[in-house]
């Protein structure tokens, strides 16, 4: 009975996801998508529903959620009928249309890449067994399951956004509170991701680049052990893979509908851990912006719309807190601006020496040095240094730094707290964006990678999107 | 390496030897503190009123030493921990030290070696060494001796040693692993040596480097995370197995059984803890909550921490006694126990 509620539970999240999805990307090529995004966009969909139950002062019993998730179905289910698609607008996907190479490596791959998921299931069916989950995450869940409501004084950290205490919450609602139901919950959300994460790459780059990816993510050893009982870190990453790899497709098709579910899954990742808002929301507005400049999309009020939303959405949780009268950051003195000139061995020695990061590092500042070097392929540098994937990649490389270098987080560091899990956002999207440059110079596609991005909106059939639209209509705009 | 564990168990808590000149023990994995804790507790299986201490650490100076040699008489196993004493003001981690076991003797004279500590070199300036014993009945050290019997065999058996150590997934794995090394150096250096080699390999074959270099870390990331996936594997499935068997894995100890009681427990009662860290047990055990131990009506008491004299339950924790009437209503198989204090009785 209790596996039963769990999968209808998931079904009912999955379906949320669906319905917001078919508004957004509609068509049957974007099926596997949605399919995909199904989940961690329901999940991210109920962390909001909490919220609001939490902020109007509604208690988290079991008539409030469910009568909360029949109402926001009815919605959607509502809107679906209400709101026709016009076809005309739409851009349908359609997976890049090479010769599959090499189907035995890919098949190695994405071996690699789900023994490690698949070894990670049998820590569902185990009690809990992480650090953090026995204090801020499982146990902020519990406590909020049994007092039917989040608690801000006298717990542990009550600053930490919470969406994956909603999950736990619902799950235990339906199911009744157990450690296999809430950890399977939060294990499904990974899998989801880094299935999605698949998709999306597959479609945009081939099944060999996007099981080269993958098996790169799994052989993270610290994501390995995220991935049997994580907490937010894994799925932060996650969400922000996601937001990234379409904001990249939003890059080289000036599709708002592309950067939207970008903004879901970064506004997803803020309201999952802090770290979502400066690894995610400030590089994604950053990129967002940026992006928009360069396919001179600036005047375009949709995009604008979006990305005000999606910033506002992100930073409510924070002004929530405000609001309650609580600090911001469950750490002392994390904003405050001090120099700890010593982390810069720390730091070095957790990315190089220990194995928390694995060979992930040498590999990646070896294959960046060999780009520069290597003069015949000038361009895909040029075009590796304007890609969103590498710049957001940076991005999050230096905030880390900086935060370990220069604020009061930096404390952190000689007690190995925590630099490796927050490591895992950084070293996936550098890990991805390497896999894809790398394999799009050896395959010597450098002319089409960089057309994407050098003339973005205006070359979807080289990108591998077919718009719907005659060839000779402009990017679609509001 | 369970089934040797347990055989060793059996072979030091039933024998009572002359032990041989120079007979040697191998050392067994390095385990987290709170596991070793209830190790020790099965091996010496002290009487309640018994208390379990460990005697200070002690360093014998030996450059390069790769055995201590211990002359000694128990009358019970002698638990002890052990580690190569290293260079300069290196600070020792909990992952370099050995544990191993010296059998009850009346004359034992032991050899036990140090060389599979990841720690080892031969620029080690010598041996540190903890054993552990029942309070009034500890083992008596006649003598120590740091040996250096080292050849080039002997390193190379010690290396690949050091190599297939397994690491530690504990609860606080998700921050942090130790990390592979070989005598003190991490294996990080070792996989981007073989990195580079490749890349050059690949690099002659198919003059590429791009291309040669993508192959290379290709499979260093393969050879590196099939190192780690041995241990990720052992460990998978030595947790799944010891939950099946013995209803616990990793360094929760009697954690789970004992919170499976309290549930039980009905009557509305505050719990005090005895030991170094509640915060696994005060999350299975909610909605009871951890309170001190002067005002609670129950007490866990963990491995090793605790013994009763005269009616008075006795907890030892961070350097402090603390002591209050009671009695136990029941101990677990790692050394916990779950008291009732006597106001309460």
């Amino acid at each position: 009975m209790t596996a039963l509620f769990f999968i209808l539970t998931a079904a009912m999240l999955s379906f949320e996801g669906v319905l917001i999805l078919s508004f957004i990307l509609p068509g049957k090529r974007h099926l596997p998508l949605v399919a995909g995004f199904s989940y961690p966009l329901g999940v991210f969909v109920n962390g909001l529903l909490f919220f609001i139950f939490t902020a109007l002062h509604l208690k988290l019993s079991p008539t409030t959620i469910w009568i909360g998730h029949i109402a926001l179905i009815v919605l959607l289910v509502a809107g679906t009928y209400l709101h026709a698609q016009s076809d005309s607008a739409i851009p349908t996907l359609s997976p890049v249309s090479q010769k599959q190479k090499h189907p035995w490596l890919t098949g190695l791959f994405l071996i690699t890449a789900a023994s490690t998921l698949i070894g990670a299931v049998v820590y569902v069916w185990l009690p809990l067994h992480v650090w953090d989950a026995y204090t801020n995450w499982n146990f902020r869940a519990l406590q909020a399951f049994t007092d039917h409501e989040f608690l801000f004084y006298g717990v542990y950290k009550p600053q930490y956004p919470i969406v994956l205490q909603s999950l736990q919450v619902l799950f235990a609602t339906s199911s009744g509170w157990s450690d296999p139901v809430v950890n399977g919950a939060t294990y499904l959300l990974s899998l989801t991701t880094f299935v999605s994460i698949f998709l999306l790459l597959r479609t945009s780059y081939g099944s060999l680049v996007a099981s080269i990816v993958c098996a790169a993510f799994a052989t993270v050893p610290v994501a390995a052990i995220h991935l049997r009982q994580g907490y937010a870190d894994i799925h932060v990453a996650g969400y922000v893979v996601l937001s990234a790899l379409l904001l990249d497709l939003y890059a080289r098709t000036n599709n708002w509908r592309y950067l939207l579910v970008s903004g879901f899954f970064v506004a997803a990742a803020a309201w999952t851990k802090i770290d979502g808002l400066y690894l995610g929301v400030i590089p994604w507005t950053v990129l967002s912006t940026w992006t928009m400049w360069k396919g001179k999309q600036l005047t375009n009020k949709k995009a604008w719309t979006i990305m005000i939303s999606i910033i506002t959405v992100s930073g409510l949780w924070m002004a929530f807190l405000s609001f309650r009268g609580l600090i911001l950051s469950p750490h002392e003195n994390t904003f405050a601006l001090q120099w700890h000139p010593r982390n810069i061995k720390l730091i070095s020695e957790e990315i190089f020496l220990q194995t928390s990061l694995g060979m992930h590092w040498w590999i990646l500042i070896v294959t960046f040095c060999v780009l520069i070097i290597d003069q015949r392929k000038k361009e895909a540098l040029k075009t590796m240094l304007l890609n969103p994937l590498f710049l957001w990649s940076s991005m999050t490389l230096l905030v880390v730094i900086f935060t370990y270098m220069f604020t009061g987080e930096g404390h952190q560091l000689p007690r190995h707290a925590s630099l490796p899990r927050v490591m895992l956002t950084p070293t996936f999207l550098f890990s991805m964006s390497f896999v894809v440059l790398v394999a799009n110079v050896i395959q010597t596609n450098v002319v089409r990678l960089t057309r994407f991005t050098a003339r973005a909106g205006t070359q979807e059939q080289a990108a591998g999107l077919q718009s719907s639209t005659p060839p000779s209509s402009p990017p679609s705009r509001a | 390496m369970k089934l040797s564990f347990a055989a060793c168990l059996l072979f030091v808590c039933t024998s009572f030897v002359h032990a041989n000149d120079g007979q040697r023990v191998d050392p067994m994995h390095t385990q987290h503190p709170d596991h070793l804790r209830g190790t020790i507790y099965s091996l010496l299986q002290p009487e309640r009123h018994e208390q379990i201490v460990g005697e200070p650490w002690e360093k014998i100076l030996k450059r390069g030493a790769t055995d201590i040699r211990i002359r000694y008489s128990s009358v019970k196993p002698v638990p002890v921990q052990l580690a190569p004493l290293a260079a300069g003001e290196k600070k020792m981690e909990f992952a370099d030290v050995l544990f191993a076991v010296l059998p009850a003797a009346s004359s034992g004279d032991v050899l036990v070696s140090v060389t599979s500590s990841p720690l080892w070199n031969e620029s080690n300036e010598g041996i540190v060494f903890e054993t552990y014993g029942v309070r009034g009945s500890e083992a008596n050290i006649h003598s120590t001796e740091a040996e250096n019997n080292s050849s080039p065999t002997l390193k190379g058996n010690a290396y690949l040693q050091q190599f297939f150590r397994p690491t530690w997934f504990y609860l606080t794995a998700e921050n942090f692993l130790y990390g592979y090394r070989i005598a003190d150096i991490p294996v990080t250096y070792f996989f981007a040596v073989i990195f580079a080699v490749l890349s050059l390999l690949l690099f002659a074959l198919k003059r590429d480097l791009l291309k040669a270099v993508s192959f290379a870390a290709i499979i260093t990331i393969t050879l590196f995370h099939g190192r780690f996936m041995k241990d990720l594997a052992t460990n998978t499935m030595s947790d799944a197995m010891r939950w099946n068997n013995e209803g616990t894995f990793s360094e929760m100890a009697d954690t789970f059984a004992i919170s499976n009681d309290l549930k039980q427990e009905t009557e509305a009662t505050s719990l005090a803890y005895c030991g170094d860290n509640e915060t696994p047990l005060q999350y299975f055990v909610f909605p009871h909550w951890f309170g001190t131990w002067e005002t609670s009506s129950l007490a866990v008491l963990t491995s090793a921490q605790w013994f009763v004299e005269r009616n008075t339950i006795y907890c030892v924790s961070n350097n402090t006694i603390r002591a209050r009437s009671g009695s136990i209503l029941k101990t677990y198989p790692h050394g916990w126990a779950l008291a009732r204090f006597s106001a309460y009785q």
